[in-house]
């Protein structure tokens, strides 16, 4: 990109100017701008009435900023249209390859007995709930038909390492169909670690895969979310996490935490744990409402006030660290800045309309049912099929990804129709959640004004480009976690 | 707390009017009639209803209303252009009819 705007682009338009489609909100008194393609302006309030009035003077500062984001256009800048258009090409282009994450849950079985667990659990001993060769051999053939140049399969549980037979099954099956396809395959094993042994480190070594774990924070909170039988569950997630990283290296092993009631009394004890076992940053999430979150009323324990005033003190946290010279990403944060502040969509299912479910990931239950999130697996595990969009025994790829079951909720949940969200200053970060709206209110598209989604991502980006816009230090921290 | 709201009729859209009742329908439901001059917007409080003045709601109110006023004024100002860029977004993607 060039330096410096030609000298034409500073001289003045004497046929006034057109504006361009934008949005616009309120946060601390200032106005926020946004532009179909999520560039974004902060003004006053007097501008934005004299902009939509046709009366901003063409010599001032605001009108050339308003022009060079695109907000408006002029006599000297009729490109622009072109170039948004070429923008919103850019940051679609990415669904017409369809999803590229594969989720096969290879066993209900789990040791761990967590409350707020949003699979049901089943006791160690019961192979019924085991998926079979057969069920895997078909997963992997559905997979590999995809658009996707790139496959990542992920094993979920349950605990997976449970079911580890089949895992290499898959594996092995995976890595030989592919040879004549010839995407771009990997492997990601969501385990708690507690049944990690050398042998199957030695194996994943083999074979590249990589260990996403859970880390809910200190022994005591970690615990207390994670019960076993031993009460040892923070132990061996640690000694796990040396073990994978002495075998397979580093950053081949990332955690998650989830937040309950018990974590939202003190983000810090939270990140300094993660810090202390090394990781470069960590994922502040809320507790989704499925499951035994909701049969637990564990879910109900905080609503999402309380979750972002835990978040937002994290943050604060976090960033405190990264002045003192660590750098140390929250993951939500850096997501939501990627996308407001680069053309590259981070492909985060949740902040994606048309909504990521089937389409940004798909998820193979270990009986052969196919569901378009993990979520919609949860609401079935309590009775609703809603999101159970096909089955391995009797469909292929084209009848699942063309199925009303599929389209109806991508269809009925987009953003750019939805009442609130279509007039959004936000829209263009955000994304639709047909599974938590249904899951909370009953239909796909859900009440905005309402909405735990809403509440939560409204305030998160509004916070984060607020923070971003008035402080340099912050703006350069921001910077560095999308770099 | 039950209370009353008149917009202009001649000078308010009504459109804004139901888009801001449709933001505050987590604090209440606002029943929307019309007389000969004025739009009258019905306030009712939802029973866990965190409005705790009513004037406040109600300038709060207005202001959204001016807002919603001002959107619309900015997407019908902005509708042809909007589809035109979306038009040449998606005119080599085969899902247009000229495409």
């Amino acid at each position: 990109m060039a330096k410096f705007k030609e000298q034409n682009f500073f001289e003045k338009s004497e046929q006034g100017y057109e504006l361009l489609p934008f949005r616009f909100a309120r946060i601390n008194g200032r106005v926020l701008l946004t532009n179909i393609v999520g560039e974004y302006f902060f003004t006053k309030d007097k501008v934005l009435k004299s902009l939509v009035d046709g009366t901003l003077p063409n010599d001032s500062e605001d009108y050339l900023n308003l022009r060079s984001l695109h907000f408006i256009c002029d006599d000297q800048t009729q490109s622009a249209k072109q170039l948004l258009g070429i923008k919103t090409r850019t940051k679609l282009s990415n669904y017409s390859n369809l999803t590229s994450l594969h989720m096969f849950v290879i066993s209900l079985r789990c040791e761990h007995s967590c409350p707020y667990c949003q699979v049901s659990r089943q006791s160690d001993d019961k192979i019924a709930f085991d998926m079979s060769y057969e069920t895997a051999s078909k997963a992997v053939d559905f997979a590999l038909s995809g658009p996707s140049p790139r496959i990542k399969i992920e094993f979920q549980g349950g605990e997976p390492l449970l079911n580890f037979d089949t895992l290499k099954f898959i594996v092995h099956d995976a890595k030989e169909k592919n040879e004549t396809i010839g995407k771009d395959l990997s492997f990601v094993i969501a385990t708690n670690l507690a049944v990690i042994t050398d042998e199957i480190l030695d194996y994943c070594k083999l074979h590249d895969i990589e260990i996403s774990t859970s880390l809910d924070g200190p022994a005591s909170l970690h615990n207390h979310n994670r019960p076993r039988p031993g009460n040892n569950s923070h132990e061996l997630a640690t000694q796990g996490i040396k073990k994978v990283r002495e075998k397979l290296g580093f950053d081949k092993v990332n955690a998650l935490m989830t937040t309950t009631d018990k974590s939202l009394e003190d983000p810090r004890i939270i990140i300094d744990e993660y810090l202390k076992h090394g990781f470069s940053g960590i994922f502040l999430r809320p507790l989704s409402p499925y499951g035994f979150a909701i049969k637990t009323k564990k879910y109900n324990a905080y609503g999402s006030k309380k979750w972002f005033e835990f978040y937002k003190s994290g943050l604060e946290y976090i960033l405190e660290i990264n002045k003192s010279g660590v750098h140390f990403r929250e993951f939500y944060s850096s997501t939501i800045l990627k996308k407001i502040l680069t053309l590259k969509d981070p492909g985060y299912v949740d902040l994606r309309s048309p909504a990521g479910i089937g389409i940004g990931g798909i998820v193979y239950n270990y009986d052969g049912k196919i569901f378009a999130s993990d979520e919609g697996r949860m609401l079935a595990e309590m009775g609703d099929n809603t999101f159970e969009i096909g089955n391995l025994a009797t469909d292929n790829f084209k009848d699942v990804f063309l199925s009303d079951k599929l389209l109806d909720p991508l269809e009925q949940s987009m953003t750019t129709s939805a009442p609130r969200c279509s007039e959004c200053a936000f829209e263009q970060y955000c994304g639709a959640d047909p599974v938590f709206h249904y899951a909370t209110t009953g239909d796909f598209l859900g009440k905005k004004a309402e909405s735990d989604f809403c509440y939560r991502n409204y305030n998160t980006f509004s916070h984060l480009l607020d923070a971003y816009d008035s402080n340099l230090e912050t703006r350069s921290i921001f910077q560095s976690w999308i770099n | 707390m039950s209370s009353s709201l008149n917009f202009d009729s001649q000078c308010t859209n009504l459109e804004a009017i139901k888009k801001a009742a449709y933001i505050f329908s987590d604090r209440c439901a606002i029943d929307v009639s019309e007389n000969e001059s004025s739009f009258i917007c019905k306030i009712i409080p939802k029973k866990d209803s965190t409005i705790d003045n009513t004037e406040d709601f109600e300038i709060e109110f207005r202001n959204e209303v001016l807002d919603q006023e001002l959107r619309i004024e900015i997407a019908n100002k902005t509708d042809g252009v909007k589809n035109l860029i979306l038009a040449f977004a998606f005119s080599k993607s085969g899902l247009s009819d000229n495409g």
